[in-house]
């Protein structure tokens, strides 16, 4: 019990320690003390109601916050424990025997290997719909509409190199071409670092809360319009005497216990992105054009994506002509208490097509907290590394 | 001692091992295990703020720091890393 800190305090500490923590694209560091504030009063609450989902209930009001944000009906939203479970509960609950199930060439591994996995008894389908620049290539979309895909699954934001990507007007495309098409928008790196509410003509929608939302792990809104079979079968709280799990459509993917502390600081951290984005935006953009103008002087990196301000968020990543980012680059930084990615961060289809499936990317990832004085001591430590890497490769 | 973190497969850097430790000396001082890593053919570079070394010898890459937490990568098998770190405890 000596041990037990209040959260402010352990915040202090780190603050004291002079880290500088590059890496939100992963998750966040440290978390907001919003999000720390709602986890820790919901520990302490007595757990009563959450199961319920009738109007007026602690959950359900949960729901008509977020779907508010959204621009969507309270009964589509779902909390789930994190977005790999949700993405895995989309393609996985809508694959039927034979059907068609399409990804983008942006897919990260949570969606790939669901997909992959169903190999067997569905028609897995790769649209590369995006060329090695990162523009959108209509035709390889129209080749893959041709064959009438049940569901599509996009990427909405990069989370190589930040690019935002045309997802609602590809929506729009699909809609008009392939009616019967369900599509799955993966917002992972979305929210809290753009408005989500563009994103509301997909069926199917899904977020976590702990990358740009700098909320607590262990919660993810799903949204779903359209009926999923469950990946997971247990207790939903209600009907209990029957042994057919589902009947009630509007809990079947929330079984189980629910993780209320960190589903109620996810909706808090939302509503804060929401009210506050374009301040962290701008923000967000300004750190980005200081780190993208930073590393033209640096000898042997090269930025891999768009140039800051353009369609894009604070996602860096960096080409190194010299040693591996997740050997060399990225444990050097980590010894000036820098802390960043280094490698193919599960997005294998991406780095294939930019040829870096053997060394990957050094990656930068920003979040609103980040500031100036982090950029420049990163730009600092780069220029150092830079100046001896290639000796130390031998 | 050499307190060893797990060792692991460099993720996306196939056939190589990686590992975080801590030479927990009391009296660990960055200068005098310069020295000592050279005398083991380490080729030493020594920069940043704070300072750490980067050692590079034929067989594995090194960042070791002034607190004594390090990183070894490159390393080809468990067996050589381990040898590397029985190198290293001769130097405590």
């Amino acid at each position: 019990m000596d041990n037990l800190q209040h959260p402010q305090t352990i915040l202090q500490e780190y603050a004291e320690k002079d880290i500088v923590y590059l890496n939100y694209a992963a998750t966040s560091f440290p978390k907001s003390l919003i999000a720390l504030h709602s986890f820790y009063k919901n520990i302490c609450s007595l757990p009563e109601g959450s199961r319920q989902n009738q109007s007026n209930t602690h959950m359900h009001i949960l729901k008509k916050r977020a779907a508010n944000i959204l621009h969507i009906q309270p009964e589509h939203v779902f909390f789930t424990h994190s977005a790999t479970v949700g993405l895995n509960q989309v393609i996985k609950g809508a694959a039927r025997n034979g059907c068609r199930l399409a990804i983008d060439n942006r897919s990260h591994n949570a969606v790939i290997r669901s997909w992959h996995s169903l190999a067997d008894r569905c028609q897995c389908m790769l649209a590369s719909i995006y060329d090695e620049k990162d523009q959108f290539i209509e035709e390889k979309l129209l080749e893959i509409l041709a064959k009438s895909p049940d569901l599509l699954c996009l990427t909405h934001i990069s989370n190589v190199n930040g690019s935002i990507y045309p997802v609602p007007e590809i929506i729009s495309l699909v809609r008009s071409l392939s009616p019967s098409t369900s599509i799955l928008v993966d917002a992972s790196q979305s929210a809290g670092a753009v408005s989500l509410a563009s994103l509301n003509e997909a069926d199917f929608l899904v977020f976590p809360s702990h990358k740009h939302l700098h909320s607590v792990p262990g919660a993810a809104i799903l949204v779903a319009k359209k009926r999923l079979e469950p990946i997971i079968s247990g207790g939903t709280g209600s009907h209990s005497m029957a042994t057919e799990t589902f009947e009630e459509n509007d809990l079947f993917a929330e079984v189980g216990t629910m993780n209320v502390p960190a589903i109620v600081a996810l909706i808090d951290s939302l509503e804060f992105a929401e009210a506050n984005l374009n301040q962290h935006r701008k923000a967000e953009d300004d750190l980005t054009s200081q780190f993208i103008e930073g590393i033209k002087s640096i000898h042997g990196l090269s930025l891999i994506g768009r140039k800051a301000y353009e369609k894009r968020v604070a996602i860096i990543a960096l080409r190194t002509e010299f040693g591996f980012p997740e050997i060399h680059w990225a444990p050097f930084l980590k010894t000036q208490n820098i802390f960043v990615r280094g490698g193919l961060h599960c997005s294998p289809l991406h780095h294939k097509q930019l040829g870096l499936s053997q060394s990957g990317t050094l990656r930068f990832s920003l979040g609103w907290n980040s500031t100036s004085e982090h950029v420049a001591k990163a730009l600092n430590a780069l220029q150092e590394f830079s100046a001896i890497v290639k000796k130390v490769l031998l | 001692m050499i307190c060893l973190h797990d060792i692991k497969p460099c993720s996306d850097y196939q056939g190589k091992l990686q590992v975080e430790g801590t030479i927990d000396k009391e009296s660990f001082s960055l200068e005098r295990f310069e020295a000592f890593l050279q005398a083991m053919d380490f080729t030493v570079f020594s920069l940043g703020n704070p300072k750490v070394l980067i050692c590079r010898r034929k067989d594995c890459m090194l960042f070791v720091r002034a607190n004594g937490i390090f990183t070894i990568s490159e390393v080809s098998s468990e067996k050589e890393l381990l040898q590397i770190i029985d190198e290293i405890e001769v130097f405590l």
